[in-house]
């Protein structure tokens, strides 16, 4: 009796993880595996082969589309923590009407659907569009230039990163301790200092987090990109929906992907270590 | 005796109606002043205002003659210890300690030496490179003395210091401030809601009541007369009877037990309700007419009287209130 019943228990959990298991082995695990395997084969003869990350790491054009993806992506890194960060200590440091409302406004953007926000911003912005229109009632013959080109993907992209960034980092400033500010102001700490000496040590770590997953979502980036990027340089999410819909060349994409998987990965590498890192002050 | 604080006519109003009215104190140099009262009561408020660390809506605050009403925490010749020892964890107990001195421009060697001393007289000497979070309550209680004495303040503003650690350190502690407060002289001011620890450790006691300072005296003028009903039954234990329309209060050691009622207004009947060895003396719960109060007597009291037995007791000193309507 006992034993078939301390059985049943050490079964248990093995029964409750098991749907999810599977899952993970379905969707996630054979398709990241066949792609592999994909990547290192000949198109014709399925042999083995690296020809297709040969081409991306080779041709002139993929490698630009790559530096342009990560010149994109990063400068969205910087600016969504530099703006996010001071957006965040003005929502923390001042209880007023206008800090609510921007607590308000950062939570905004997740409701409204990713392709309604692109196209409301395309309107806007365009050669044309609201801003030339605003511009020509004053006289002036104003276009912003922003569409097909780096400025305007970055713009769009922190219109995404910079209200998830600001909310990352509003949390871990929430979580220092009004005393812990109050007693530096007391012994006299400048603000740079209180910067310096008290907030940035206690929110480094979200930074570099938060910063791994606003790179991560903008390397594999495909709508934005695709409707207002340029033809060339392109972003290598849109290079990938090409190999696989227009150049229907499944290896090449698949060694893309491989890439893409690569470079995420080096975000995932900092999340990991920074959350690894053991303080001397635990 | 020298005025080192003086806070004339100060309130502070909060949009919710709370804070401080009228508050007028002078502090002495070198003394501990404790502000007593329960939560909600404006003790915080004031020692946050004379910190600057709230701006008060009228009076003025002076120290050392030079009016400072104005002035942000930074330029106020003040140090606040923290509720909850509040200490920067990411930094050692050194670290802690060399911050001030780092931002006043102190050469490295003078810092040293004056973290050493500091560390010594505490009794900490050995948890210099040690972080907040490995040091007890205690301990870090004392790094955050030691943070705010090394910067020589003029005055010292201790916040419920010891609200987070329990009883038998917290009397420690109290011992230990004392000690450190005689031996440095420095005027110190001192928040809490604990009336033992105000007896305790103060010089002068304020008693704050609903935003306004309601007595200033020692320890012993407080306990032996308090000015009103709501201070006699803060400070101490304190019986009260109602005598038609005045209020009788009396402590329960300033009571006689007699074998005859004499008939006068000092002399009550009870009925014993509890009896209780309390070591060196005992404690009676007796009720007098409706009413039930608490009476010390000798530790042979308990071989004299049971439970339910009647008792007559003489006050042989008791104080009167008018009835509050």
């Amino acid at each position: 009796m006992n034993e078939s019943r301390g059985l049943r228990k050490a079964i248990i959990p093995y029964i409750y993880v098991t749907p999810a298991f599977l899952l993970i082995l379905l969707l996630i695990a054979y398709p990241i595996v066949t792609s592999i395997q994909l990547s290192f084969q000949d198109s014709t003869t399925s042999h083995f082969t690296i020809a297709n990350y040969q081409y991306f790491l080779t041709n002139k054009i993929q490698l630009f589309n790559i530096g342009y993806t990560l010149f994109v992506s990063i400068a969205t890194v910087l600016l969504s923590l530099i703006l996010g960060f001071i957006l965040a200590l003005y929502i923390r440091f001042n209880q007023n009407k206008i800090s609510k409302a921007v607590v308000a406004l950062t939570v905004l953007p997740q409701f409204i659907p990713g392709l309604v926000a692109v196209y409301s911003f395309m309107m806007v912005v365009r050669n044309g569009g609201v801003l030339s229109r605003i511009a020509l009632k004053f006289g002036i013959q104003y276009n912003p230039n922003m569409l097909y080109a780096a400025k305007g993907l970055i713009s769009m992209n922190l219109w995404f990163n910079i209200p998830f960034a600001t909310l990352l980092l509003l949390a871990s400033l929430s979580s220092i301790k009004d005393a812990s500010i109050e007693s530096a102001r007391d012994i006299g700490a400048k603000k740079m200092t209180l910067l310096k000496d008290i907030i940035l040590p206690s929110t480094y770590k979200q930074i570099f987090i938060a910063g791994a997953f606003v790179f991560m979502s903008n390397v594999g980036a495909f709508t934005t990109p695709f409707l207002m990027g340029a033809n060339n340089p392109q972003m290598l999410g849109v290079v990938l929906y090409r190999e696989f819909n227009e150049n229907m060349n499944y290896n090449q994409a698949a060694a893309l992907s491989v890439i893409l998987f690569l470079l995420c990965s080096l975000s995932a590498v900092v999340y990991i270590i920074v959350n690894m890192r053991k303080e001397k002050w635990r | 005796m020298t005025i080192k604080l003086e806070i004339k006519n100060v309130s502070k109003k909060y949009d919710n109606g709370d804070g401080i009215q009228d508050i007028n104190l002078e502090v002495q140099a070198g003394e501990i002043l404790t502000l007593l009262g329960p939560s909600g009561c404006g003790k915080s408020t004031l020692l946050r205002s004379i910190g600057g660390f709230e701006s008060v809506t009228e009076g003025s605050i002076s120290i050392d003659n030079q009016d400072i009403t104005t002035l942000p925490p930074e330029k106020r010749p003040t140090i606040m210890v923290f509720q909850g020892y509040n200490l920067w964890e990411r930094m050692t107990v050194f670290e802690n300690l060399e911050f001030g001195l780092k931002l006043r421009k102190i050469p490295k060697d003078e810092r040293k030496n004056k973290i050493a001393d500091m560390l010594e007289m505490l009794g900490i000497s050995a948890m210099a490179q040690k972080y907040p979070q490995q040091l007890s309550g205690g301990q870090q209680q004392r790094v955050a003395i030691g943070r705010a004495l090394v910067l020589e303040p003029e005055i010292l503003l201790l916040d419920e210091p010891y609200s987070a650690l329990d009883a038998k350190i917290r009397v420690q502690m109290r011992e230990e401030l004392k000690k450190i407060q005689q031996k440095l002289k420095i005027t110190t001011i001192f928040v809490t809601h604990d009336q033992e620890e105000a007896m305790m450790l103060s010089t002068r006691i304020a008693v704050m009541k609903k935003g306004e300072i309601v007595q200033v005296g020692t320890p012993s003028e407080i306990y032996n007369s308090p000015a009103d009903i709501y201070i006699a039954s803060f400070i101490g234990q304190m019986n009260f009877l109602n005598q038609e329309n005045r209020i009788i209060a009396f402590r329960p050691e300033d009571t006689e037990f007699v074998s005859v009622n004499e008939n006068n207004s000092e002399t009550f009947d009870g009925v014993i309700q509890s009896l209780t060895q309390m070591g060196h003396y005992t404690q009676l719960f007796v009720t007098v007419a409706s009413e039930t109060i608490i009476l010390f007597g000798s530790k042979e009291v308990i071989e004299k009287y049971t439970v339910g037995s009647k008792i007559v007791f003489k006050i042989t000193k008791k104080l009167s209130f008018e009835k509050e309507k």
